[in-house]
């Protein structure tokens, strides 16, 4: 095996969910050579590809008992952020997610919506009009963020990278 | 025998610039591109500064020379900051293409 082809399988391997354009950044790599070299590594059964929202997450094919696309969602900062909080909490109403998060209420709303449909989070309604956001499937979605979870160092360097690439480049 | 504050004061920045320097350089690993390289040389140079403090502190680096090693040592991480910024290149420009649709 090619020593990129090996160092790309490496990396998905790492980051179990990561999407084609986080991979192409990781490892500086041309988009082409990188999508060559994940074309073979899928026919071979070694890389399995998951189409998700208009982006491209990758799985190491022996990987059992995930669902893609719950870690395909916590691979996305903002979304993450939210369902820590939640889960941490217990449950949490949105004012202050949005406080805490430091998010408009818009943005919020966008990425409950999500993962509402990905039957993570719902909403539920106390006495008067108070709203609190819950995890369904509390257990399943820990053990999720617990494989999606990266160390406080490279998280610290992934900030590094946003600040001298402007926000607009990376995740989300 | 230097004055504690003094000690204090190279050892938090000797530690502190070692952190970034770390970060930064594993950054640099991650991306490969041109500015963050200088960013990393940057962050290296002002790495060297506590070392020369303490080299003046403990009589290595002769007193009168050492502020103007210091000084020097600025100049280059200007240098090199201003380096990382022209790479940068005209606006709009990343150095990879940002987010699209997968393969």
């Amino acid at each position: 095996m090619s020593d990129t082809r090996a160092e790309i399988r490496k990396a998905i391997e790492r980051e179990p969910g990561i999407h084609f354009s986080g991979l192409v950044r990781r490892l500086s790599l041309g988009r082409g050579q990188t999508q060559h070299h994940l074309g073979v590594l899928v026919d071979a059964g070694t890389i399995e590809r998951f189409e998700y929202r208009g982006r491209s997450h990758l799985y190491p094919t022996e990987l059992e008992g995930v669902d893609y696309e719950v870690i395909a969602l916590l691979r996305r900062e903002t979304t993450a952020a939210i369902v820590t909080e939640v889960l941490e909490a217990g449950a949490a109403r949105p004012a202050t997610l949005t406080e805490r998060l430091s998010i408009p209420r818009s943005t919020l709303e966008y990425h409950l919506e999500t993962l509402e449909a990905a039957d993570l989070t719902e909403r539920k309604h106390r006495s008067g009009n108070a709203v609190e956001i819950v995890l369904t499937r509390p257990a399943e979605t820990r053990e999720a963020l617990d494989l999606v979870s990266r160390s406080a160092l490279s998280a610290i360097v992934d900030r590094f990278e946003r600040l001298l690439d402007g926000a607009t480049s990376t995740s989300n | 025998m230097p004055t504690h504050p003094l000690w204090i004061a190279i050892l938090l920045s000797g530690v502190g610039t070692a952190a970034l320097l770390v970060v930064a350089t594993l950054a640099y690993r991650r991306r490969r591109s041109r500015p963050y390289l200088f960013v990393v040389l940057a962050i290296g140079t002002l790495a060297l500064r506590p070392i020369v403090g303490a080299g003046a502190a403990l009589g290595h680096v002769p007193t009168e020379h050492h502020h103007t090693v210091e000084h020097l040592l600025d100049v280059g991480i200007i240098l090199l900051l201003v380096g990382a910024i022209l790479d940068m290149g005209p606006a709009g420009r990343t150095d990879q293409d940002t987010e699209e649709v997968g393969p």
